[in-house]
């Protein structure tokens, strides 16, 4: 039996095509040299790391591939970022995860995992202190972890 | 004796993708040290010479895309401070094999422990190699 078209039906139709012109124009913002990790050239290093990990063994050991779908948690993940932020250096763990580094210093660090389970963790040493946690990536960042990224760089 | 790995005695973790390593400082990221599962491959240092090190590690990237880059040293002392054990657990063509095991099973956990090694870990690059 087909359901009538609800009232909530039109504000589901309206409020999609406000979340889709916003994610058009993030994306815009992304591709900008000042602001976007698209423009610098952070979803690039995504992209060359799947090329270079993404079979099995890539470390010439034991090292499990990196999926599509790791690097698409890690993309959206990216995208959550506030604009204006420092890019992060890609790189790729061999339990399949993706990850994120900002490092000033071996003791000034924070490295964030996305994990093939669709998991983020992550772990930082800012002198002394040592900070580690875990949250569900597809959640987008957290404005804890901004700041403790912020942290590590100087900005906070 | 080879059962028993002392604290003073050296690791090498092999260096095979140019993500685990820094090119502005020669620093070691913690990617290097986090396992595929429960066990990470380490080489001891153990009456090996600089070459026989080198030899191992052209070894494991033979037949593979990989290259070389370098190795990560570190001493058992600082594996063990993060709560970490290391085992002898020779394989065909290296007597030296040892595994780094008792990993903490939460991924955060592991990456502090990865960080904490990585923070001490001496990068040495592949003399043969390009970096």
């Amino acid at each position: 039996m087909m359901m009538p078209l609800t009232i909530s039906g039109y504000a589901s139709e309206t409020a999609d095509f406000v979340a889709q012109q916003i994610e058009t124009s993030f994306d815009i913002l992304q591709e900008s040299n000042a602001l976007g990790f698209a423009a610098k050239g952070t979803f690039q290093q995504l992209y060359e790391v799947f090329e270079e990990c993404s079979s099995e063994g890539w470390d010439g050991e034991r090292a499990k591939p990196i999926s599509v779908e790791v690097v698409q948690c890690a993309r959206r993940f990216l995208s959550s970022f506030p604009l204006g932020m420092e890019a992060p250096e890609v790189g790729a763990e061999s339990d399949g995860a993706i990850t994120l580094e900002w490092y000033r210093s071996p003791n000034k660090v924070i490295s964030i995992s996305i994990n093939p389970d669709g998991w983020m963790y992550y772990a930082a040493l800012i002198g002394t202190s040592k900070r580690h946690g875990a949250d569900f990536s597809l959640m987008g960042v957290s404005d804890d972890l901004v700041e403790i990224i912020l942290q590590v760089i100087g900005g906070g | 004796m080879k059962g028993y790995i002392a604290p003073d005695e050296l690791l090498a973790r092999y260096i095979t993708s140019s993500r685990w390593f820094r090119k502005q400082d020669q620093t070691v990221t913690q990617n290097a040290f986090i396992p595929p599962n429960s066990e990470l491959s380490v080489t001891r240092h153990l009456q090996l010479t600089e070459e026989d090190i080198w030899k191992i590690g052209r070894k494991i990237v033979e037949d593979t895309p990989r290259s070389l880059h370098g190795r990560a040293d570190v001493e058992t002392s600082h594996v063990i401070a993060q709560r970490l054990n290391v085992v002898p657990q020779p394989v065909d063509g290296n007597p030296n094999h040892a595994n780094i095991i008792n990993w903490p099973q939460d991924k955060d956990a592991r990456k502090m422990c990865a960080l904490g090694i990585a923070r001490v870990a001496h990068f040495v690059a592949n003399p043969e190699g390009k970096v």
